[in-house]
């Protein structure tokens, strides 16, 4: 199985519980092939809402001097992504956020209803497993909005699969990397 | 007269509709909002100094669209900034209010972004007033009356919140404009192929750039 990790600058250092590193370690002995991006939001050009990923150059951003396209190709091509975000006022940190943004040409611009609200059409047959991970001290509600924010994201992008896991601690960081086990080891041996 | 700040989180940089309800709520206000682009105020030297100057208004006002779910890397940038100049900062805060605008019709997809903001405020130790989700945004540019009475009414209404003595802590509102929902979506899809038809690229608006 193809897994892309990516993750913010945070979650490769201690900070961050060295979570990107050992994500890679975990998923890597269970038998996946995994590539990490460590995202960074200086680097990556804000989305300006131009639309023209949809009306010009469909499927691809027009801006073209940074890394998002690439990170898109990477993206789409791999069966699971697996988000590391230090949790920020409940949702993604800048760093994903900023490739977030980016990465709405991977759905067409159409309406539809979509379990009774309206949402974008799917450009691809099938969006990667999503697997959103957030770590870091958070209050109980910006918990129950990351977790409510997984959700959402799953309702818009229509991933095959997704879960939601939140670490407050090192310690928890342990029962995270074994969910991670869990999810991909039955995947591997299917 | 209140000194009001605003925040626009939108990263267009011109004629935006949350620069739009910026000059609307202008009106209502009945004074000069002084404004600052957030995709611009993260890159300025000086962003620290004009920060510690928007912390000093008596109420500050974010104004952004939805991006994927939630608030432009941009605007979420800005306010890790403004948390931690908070932290520094001995005087009392401005009161916040909020506006989130999206593209989908249903307003109640803002409520998540509209969350985080309140979490943001929490965080900074400010006052909350509430936070208003606007569905169909982009309708906002072309029709000033009619379906979007509800809309300037909401605004008026936060003007007035804004405006008022004493504020209190409201819950979230949302509005979206009176018109059928299948008209928003044929209305929305039939203009998405006539920008394509413009471009020249109908024929591969659903290309596929990246499959194997």
């Amino acid at each position: 199985m193809k897994i892309l990790i990516l993750c913010d600058r945070e979650s490769g250092t201690e900070s961050g519980f060295n979570l990107s590193l050992h994500a890679e370690e975990t998923l890597k002995q269970v038998g996946c092939e995994v590539q990490t991006i460590v995202l960074n939001s200086d680097e990556i050009k804000p989305c300006i809402g131009c639309f023209g990923c949809w009306v010009k150059t469909p499927g691809l951003c027009v801006i073209t001097n940074d890394c998002a396209n690439d990170i898109s190709h990477i993206f789409m091509r791999s069966d699971a992504v697996v988000l590391l975000t230090h949790i920020t006022y409940g949702g993604f940190a800048p760093d994903l956020k900023a490739f977030l943004d980016r990465s709405i040409p991977n759905i067409l611009p159409y309406f539809e209803i979509y379990r009774g609200k309206m949402h974008h059409q799917m450009r691809y047959d099938k969006f990667p497993w999503w697997i959103a991970v957030g770590y870091g001290e958070s209050s109980e509600s910006e918990l129950e909005i990351f977790r409510e924010l997984s959700e959402r994201n799953a309702l818009n992008l229509r991933p095959q699969k997704h879960f939601c896991l939140t670490a407050k601690s090192a310690g928890e960081c342990q029962d995270v990397l074994q969910a991670l086990k869990r999810i991909f080891t039955e995947e591997v041996s299917a | 007269m209140k000194r009001v700040v605003a925040i626009n989180g939108s990263p267009k940089s011109a004629e935006s509709t949350s620069g739009m309800l910026i000059k609307i709520l202008e009106e209502y206000i009945g004074t000069i909002v002084d404004t600052f682009q957030a995709v611009e105020l993260i890159r300025r030297e000086d962003a620290h100094k004009v920060i510690a100057d928007i912390l000093k208004a008596d109420d500050l006002l974010i104004v952004f669209p939805l991006y994927v779910d939630s608030l432009p890397a941009s605007l979420l940038k800005l306010l890790t900034q403004i948390e931690q100049a908070a932290k520094a900062c001995g005087s009392s805060l401005p009161t916040v209010y909020t506006i989130c605008n999206c593209g989908f019709y249903e307003a109640e997809h803002n409520s998540l972004a509209l969350k985080m903001t309140r979490t943001f405020v929490k965080r900074i130790g400010a006052g909350y007033g509430y936070g208003l989700g606007i569905g169909c945004g982009g309708v906002l540019a072309q029709m000033k009356k009619g379906p979007v009475d509800n809309v300037y009414a909401a605004l008026r209404d936060m003007g007035d919140a804004i405006t008022a003595e004493n504020s209190k802590e409201c819950e979230d509102v949302f509005v979206t404009p009176k018109m059928p929902r299948f008209l928003y979506k044929i209305g929305g899809n039939i203009g998405w192929r006539q920008m394509t038809r413009k471009n020249g690229v109908l024929k591969q608006i659903k290309a596929k750039p990246h499959s194997l």
